[in-house]
């Protein structure tokens, strides 16, 4: 079990607050989807999760350390794709190669990495030429190098078509099962449904609905997330 | 001209010069460019359009410069180097400093603004950024080595006046080729001319391929 904590966290830029006062504690287990509508602060949230954004009030620990300190920890998929001008497996040794990894263990890594997004074919292409679907299956293995507890992802289907989201569900259901915890943003109910055991709702800034996905779809407990659920 | 030992004695200096300078200068301008791309501190717009602004650096007064620096009177005027082919090299490397410094800020701040969330998600330390901004913005910054080597091989003003154009010394492409002329020596001077035409080729074809290179690994919107 990993332990989330928010102790009165905001996030305000330039006097607007955007995000929070948060005060809460989550226990991560399996796939946590964070539902709400667009520009109710999902991505600051995720970013503000993962050390990316630093809190103007308050602190966010995992496991009573800071995020900022825990990166290395965590994976992190960001929602505009983020390939580097180099090849398929340079790209995804980035994350070893900062961490300070040794190049036989990156290179046994890679293997293993390229295998699981199915790239190995392509492993020495430049990465600027693979398809969206690709390219993202690479940030997800990119995110995994490192062997992380947790991975962090912001809305990565949202761009591609239905036969490359079903590849990437498949590969994110084969690494839950290994133990890998995900914090998943999504606008896509029914992958929430599917692939959810928690959910967290964001509105407005907070967290407004937080529990099991199975009692947030059969009964959301506030308005705003029931026509939400509602696909209003 | 193909076994005259005067003409290529004067080429191979030049190319000796203009090689050195544009290596110290890279050695500078290259991290500090990046460095520059990277930071997000007051006054950094100022000193990109400072060091903009120097690309038009006038040769001469970069070598007027040097030579008060150097000359006996001067700060370092005890080391000797005026009219050496050293004081030559330190005053191409001032003045094709702001010229690979801008062209590299230039060309690594797209980069840098695209792989900087990421960067900062997996904990890269400063130097691990630094590193990899200019591996992959290698091609963008040979091309700026390039067009920095292009404007000292090409440029009269400063070796001349550091250098002191002398026969056997500090004598390189241009400074013969302004003397020969007035000499009425135009044969000379034709046939290094066509040598410097040569190399300012050689480098643009260069700096076509490199573009073409950095282009494979630059991503289409698809």
């Amino acid at each position: 079990m990993i332990d989330l904590s928010f102790e009165n966290t905001s996030l305000a830029i330039d006097g607007n607050t955007l995000l929070g006062p948060i005060d809460t504690k989550l226990n991560l287990n399996g796939i946590t989807c964070v539902l709400g509508y667009n520009g109710e602060g999902k991505s600051l949230f995720l970013e503000l999760c993962h050390g990316l954004q630093e809190p103007t009030q308050g602190h966010v620990h995992w496991n009573r350390k800071t995020a900022l300190a825990t990166r290395n920890q965590r994976g992190f998929i960001f929602q505009s794709r983020i390939v580097l001008r180099r090849s398929v497996r340079d790209n995804i040794a980035l994350p070893m190669q900062a961490a300070g990894w040794s190049r036989p263990e990156i290179e046994t890594r890679l293997a293993e990495l390229l295998e699981m997004a199915r790239l190995s074919a392509q492993a020495n292409a430049p990465a600027a030429v693979l398809s969206g679907g690709e390219a993202q299956r690479m940030s997800l293995v990119r995110a995994l190098a490192t062997r992380p507890e947790v991975v962090i992802m912001d809305e990565p289907t949202s761009s591609l078509d239905p036969t490359a989201t079903t590849k990437f569900e498949s590969l994110i259901e084969n690494v839950a099962a290994t133990g890998v915890k995900f914090i998943w943003a999504t606008h896509n109910i029914a992958q929430a449904r599917r692939f959810a055991n928690t959910i967290i709702f964001i509105n407005d800034g907070t967290i407004i609905e937080h529990g099991p996905a199975s009692q947030f779809f059969a009964a959301p407990q506030t308005r705003i997330a029931q026509t939400y659920v509602e696909g209003h | 001209m193909s076994g005259d030992p005067t003409l290529w004695g004067i080429v191979g200096l030049s190319l000796r010069v203009s090689l050195s300078a544009t290596i110290i200068a890279a050695i500078f301008a290259v991290p500090l460019g990046t460095a520059l791309s990277m930071g997000r501190f007051f006054g950094r717009r100022g000193i990109i359009a400072i060091s903009s602004s120097l690309m038009a650096l006038p040769p001469v007064v970069v070598g007027l410069a040097i030579y008060l620096l150097l000359s006996r009177a001067g700060p370092l005027g005890e080391l000797g180097l005026l009219f050496t082919p050293t004081a030559m090299i330190i005053a191409q490397s001032v003045l094709i400093f702001p010229i690979i410094l801008a062209l590299t800020t230039e060309a690594v701040t797209p980069i840098e603004t695209t792989y900087r969330p990421l960067l900062h998600s997996v904990a890269a330390s400063h130097w691990f950024r630094l590193r990899t901004l200019i591996t992959d913005a290698r091609f963008a910054i040979a091309t700026a080595l390039l067009a920095g080597f292009g404007r000292a091989i090409a440029e009269v003003g400063a070796v001349i006046i550091v250098g002191g154009n002398i026969n056997g010394v500090t004598r390189v492409m241009t400074t013969t080729i302004a003397l020969e002329t007035s000499k009425g020596n135009l044969e000379l001077a034709m046939a290094l001319g066509l040598i410097l035409i040569m190399l300012a080729i050689i480098v643009n074809v260069f700096i076509h391929w490199l573009k073409s290179m950095g282009a494979k690994y630059q991503q289409v919107s698809r």
